[in-house]
């Protein structure tokens, strides 16, 4: 056995923080998260660096904030030249790199231009709808080659919200068949395995045998009050899935949908929605992901591969589920859509049945895992290593000071697509955001108001507060903004 | 046009131009291609079609690249269903005859020889059906490939040498006895499996590694730069490439290459003696080339599978009645240009409407103006097709799905920095490449087929659960499997 860990990174698509059964959420069938949440440390407050998928990911796989990156946009031409993935790092201090699902830090549209990514094997499947580039959709090869399935006849169009493929040719089930293949590959020294499951992203369609597991009546609604329509009126420029807040106990739509429609449904909410039936589906995906994940667990288990092992589970970035009467993503900053999973392991080294609700940020992986392999953190990275916490030897309840998130021209698949520009401040009670250029800005006191319902922003009450926010705000994002080279000489 | 004259195609595998006296390797003993180079024309910029057998020499029977038959890899190789050099020149008249290694699906008269002797062909009419994988991603590492060259390069024998003399012995036979009565210029095609792995070698050609002074290959102990590339660090997996563990060793691969170089060289001289014996040298036109070339540490790499020059690039020497003696050309040459090449040589009648990319050899002015060459893979230790566009200094390889690489090699002869999808002059090569062909059609069309037999071999669990081919065995010769 080799001395440096292997690293098990699953990162799934736009998984919300209240989605593990065992950190407080009743209603939701997690058992595997829930054991593997006993056998690790549990990061309670953690926050996305982008509630977008490029963005986010651009800054955990570097260890840099989106503004040293300049990774701000989904869709992107290019990878800019200069920034390192940590996967390149792990790779050329000889890890044997794999990735199973998305990459999505260039455009994925047709297939995804690879940059230097240190990826040896990369079995790439952006998204599970036929509307990729079939040379390039490793999960389609293995529908065809392996299942004998059409993946056209198995994505038919389907509403935003329905009953999807069946289990065993779900995506999320090739993950960990492509997951176990991979580890099962001889090789000599260690290896570094990203899987990027799409699921539990939009359109909500998990099996028709995980979605009969919940009762949409049962499951309490998102988080509204109707005065939250009026109050989302004044954003509805900023750039949103859901351009206009309904209200989230609407009717689900009936009518069938167009193929295009069908597959615009990924990012184009409906006209109006029922917030128990899209979280019923909602958890049903994120159950199965658990089923899955647990399944690969095992099998790395039973090859012996897991006590040399890191194991890290995550999200890029959260998702509304009709929370203030918003469906998907956006420019905004609610806790739905920015607080996210992350829990890690390593048998005999990491602390086992921990829970740190220290504020940490999805930035600080990459120098945790550089670290935890004995590897140099570059300088450059920004991220601050949790290491320390993991092992025990530092205090599990304080990490950094405050969390920010960052969405810069972020999204072009709005219908309100203008170059919104936000950013978001967190210090653990207070959370402000700013819309840049706009004069419009939120202002929450998590403390006193944990559903984010009443905007103290231009409330004369808390105009001190807001001033002392905007100061620490400011100098916490001028804090993101990497220097560049290195000083060599004194002018 | 030249006048129609006897043809002797010399065939080598895994020769690469580096290892050959003529091609300025002062450390390589090969006298008999030295000789030949010296009487006449040299071909410094030769490359292959794909840098693996079958697929190289389906291109070399057929005059096309591999996208234009589909003949991807080891386990679909030519099967004679495609017009050859060799079937065309049989049916004109023309006795072609082909002793040694073929590495076709098997003997048949649709591969278009008048005759085969010692035919070596694809293992039981199968081949390296694990490369088919590749496909589907799952291709396995061949744990053979690395002992192949760092266990087994020194003193010793393979089972390819012993069959080298029998391919000598029988094409020495045919010279002196069977050549005096053909009435019409003949096709006498002699393929040798070497120098081909192992390399290892019996004493009166090997030399001991510490011999071994010269300048070692590019990269050999940086083989982090290459592996940056993705596709490279993928066939380093595959082809369980290691880190070379230090100099001694390497120069023991290296010793072992140059002599297996030697032996085949004095196999050539051979048959080259016995054609000047039936005084036949004056009319018989001769042409030497390797199926592909060889990494030889290069890039810390082994074997070819890749587009690199060591690997794709290939020694290319004709000799004989009216060919200009110790010319040396530097235009781009590619092995699709032989079959026209021998048609014209043998006489045989050209083609109403010859649509195959190639250019006869004896069109030096054609052959001079053109400025470019082209290959591709889609085979072992891909995971994606790959295609190279050389033209002039630059040369570009295209990877579907990954990041192209551009090399100067004006500047930078050993491709040690790759210049990047993001220099204009890539941008400039990949829209020639695509006057081609569209990369991206063509790896989709290559895994289609690739798909299609792994289904017939029982889809890729069963074939993946198949023991794994080292290297194709010579006739009487058991396979050697992981």
């Amino acid at each position: 056995m080799s001395e440096r860990p292997n690293i098990l990174w699953y990162c799934t698509d736009q998984q919300r923080h209240d989605t593990i059964g065992a950190l407080g959420n009743p209603h939701i069938n997690t058992p595997e998260l829930d054991a593997f949440c006993a056998r690790g440390t549990t990061f309670t407050n953690t926050y996305c660096q982008s509630p977008i998928c490029t963005p986010s990911r651009g800054s955990f796989l570097t260890g840099r904030y989106p503004a040293s990156t300049h990774i701000h946009r989904n869709g992107a031409a290019d990878f800019p030249r200069g920034e390192t993935l940590v996967t390149k790092m792990f790779a050329d201090a000889g890890y044997d790199c794999g990735l199973a699902g998305k990459l999505h830090l260039t455009s994925a549209k047709g297939f995804e231009k690879r940059t230097d990514d240190g990826y040896r094997a990369f079995h790439w499947s952006h998204h599970p709808a036929p509307d990729l580039d079939p040379a390039h959709h490793a999960y389609h090869r293995w529908l065809e080659d392996e299942k004998g399935v059409d993946p056209r006849e198995l994505y038919p169009p389907r509403g935003f919200c329905a009953a999807g493929v069946p289990a065993e040719l779900h995506q999320t089930t090739w993950v960990t068949e492509t997951a176990i293949r991979f580890v099962e590959e001889k090789r000599d020294g260690p290896w570094l395995l990203s899987l990027n499951p799409f699921d539990p992203h939009p359109p909500f369609d998990p099996p028709a045998s995980y979605l009969e597991r919940y009762d949409p009546a049962s499951l309490p609604p998102p988080l509204f009050r109707p005065e939250d329509i009026e109050r989302q009126k004044a954003f509805r420029a900023i750039t949103q899935q859901t351009v206009d807040a309904m209200d989230p106990r609407g009717a689900m739509p009936t009518a069938a949908l167009s193929e295009a429609e069908a597959r615009a449904s990924a990012y184009k909410p409906p006209e109006s929605f029922n917030g128990q039936e899209v979280k019923a589906a909602y958890y049903a995906m994120v159950e199965l992901i658990d089923h899955e994940f647990g399944r690969l667990l095992k099998a790395l288990d039973a090859m012996g591969e897991l006590d040399n092992t890191i194991v890290i589970f995550h999200s890029d970035h959260g998702e509304m589920l009709g929370d203030h009467g918003i469906l998907y993503k956006g420019c905004r900053f609610f806790e739905g859509l920015v607080h996210v999973p992350m829990i890690v392991s390593w048998p005999g080294r990491v602390g086992e049945n921990v829970r740190s609700d220290a504020l940490v940020e999805l930035v600080d992986i990459a120098p945790t895992l550089l670290e935890a392999a004995g590897l140099p953190v570059p300088s450059a990275m920004q991220g601050t290593s949790l290491w320390p916490i993991l092992t025990g030897a530092a205090d599990p309840a304080h990490h950094k000071p405050h969390v920010v998130c960052e969405f810069n021209d972020a999204l072009g698949s709005a219908s309100n697509a203008a170059s919104s520009h936000g950013s978001m401040y967190f210090d653990g009670r207070y959370k402000h955001i700013v819309y840049h250029g706009t004069g419009l800005g939120e202002l929450f006191d998590l403390e006193t108001d944990p559903g984010e319902f009443v905007n103290l922003f231009d409330d004369p009450a808390h105009a001190g507060l807001r001033a002392d926010l905007m100061r620490r705000h400011f100098d916490a994002m001028m804090g993101t903004s990497s220097a560049g080279a290195e000083r060599i000489s004194i002018y | 046009m030249p006048r129609p004259a006897n043809l002797l195609f010399l065939l080598s595998d895994n020769h690469a131009r580096g290892y050959i006296g003529a091609y300025g390797n002062p450390l390589a003993r090969t006298p008999n291609l030295d000789a030949l180079a010296a009487r006449g024309t040299l071909y410094e910029n030769a490359y292959a079609a794909s840098p693996l057998c079958c697929p190289s020499r389906a291109a070399l029977a057929t005059g096309r690249y591999p996208h234009q038959t589909g003949y991807w890899d080891n386990a679909i190789p030519f099967d004679g269903s495609h017009e050859s050099w060799m079937r065309r020149a049989r049916d004109a008249g023309h006795t072609a005859i082909s002793m040694g290694k073929l590495h076709f699906r098997d003997s048949r008269p649709a591969n278009g020889f008048s005759q085969e002797r010692h035919a070596m062909h694809i293992l039981d009419g199968r081949g390296g059906v694990h490369m088919l994988l590749r496909a589907v991603g799952r291709e396995p590492v061949n744990e053979g490939q690395w002992p192949l060259y760092i266990g087994r390069s020194g003193v010793g024998t393979a089972p390819y040498q012993g069959f080298d003399k029998k391919v000598t012995a029988e094409a020495v036979g045919w010279l002196r006895d069977e050549a005096p009565q053909q009435e019409e210029p003949w096709a006498l095609f002699v393929s040798y499996p070497s120098a081909h792995p192992p390399f290892s070698v019996p004493e009166p050609y090997y030399r001991a590694a510490d011999e071994i002074a010269a300048s070692l290959p590019a990269d050999w102990d940086r083989p982090e730069v290459a592996a940056s590339h993705p596709a490279v660090r993928h066939l380093r997996h595959v082809m369980n490439i290691k880190a070379i563990p230090d100099e001694g060793a390497l120069r023991k691969v290296i010793a072992g290459y140059l002599a297996l170089c030697e032996h085949l060289d004095t196999e050539i001289g051979a048959v080259l003696g016995a054609l000047e014996a039936a005084g036949l040298t004056d009319d018989t036109r001769i042409v030497y080339t390797s199926d592909h070339g060889e990494m030889g540490g290069a890039h810390g790499l082994f074997g070819k599978f890749c587009l690199y020059e060591e690997s794709i690039g290939v020694p290319l020497i004709v000799a004989g009645p009216d060919i200009p003696a110790g010319q040396r050309v530097a235009a781009p040459v590619s092995h699709v240009d032989l079959a026209p090449t021998i048609e014209d040589a043998l006489g045989v009648a050209p083609m109403a409407k010859d649509d195959r990319p190639g250019i006869s050899l004896w069109r030096a002015d054609d052959i001079a103006a053109r400025d470019m060459a082209f290959a591709e893979y889609h085979a072992a230790g891909s995971s994606s097709g790959s295609f190279m566009l050389r033209e002039g200094r630059w040369k570009l390889i295209y990877h579907v799905g990954m990041p192209a690489q551009l090399f100067d090699l004006g500047a930078d002869p050993h491709e040690r920095h790759d210049l990047g999808p993001a220099h204009p002059e890539a941008s400039r090569l990949e829209a020639r490449l695509r006057e081609i062909c569209d990369p991206e059609a063509v790896d989709a069309r290559a895994k289609a087929d690739q798909r299609r037999w792994l289904d017939h071999y029982g889809g890729p669990d069963s074939v993946a659960a198949e023991p794994l081919l080292v290297y194709t065995p010579p006739p009487g010769s058991a396979a050697e499997m992981e």
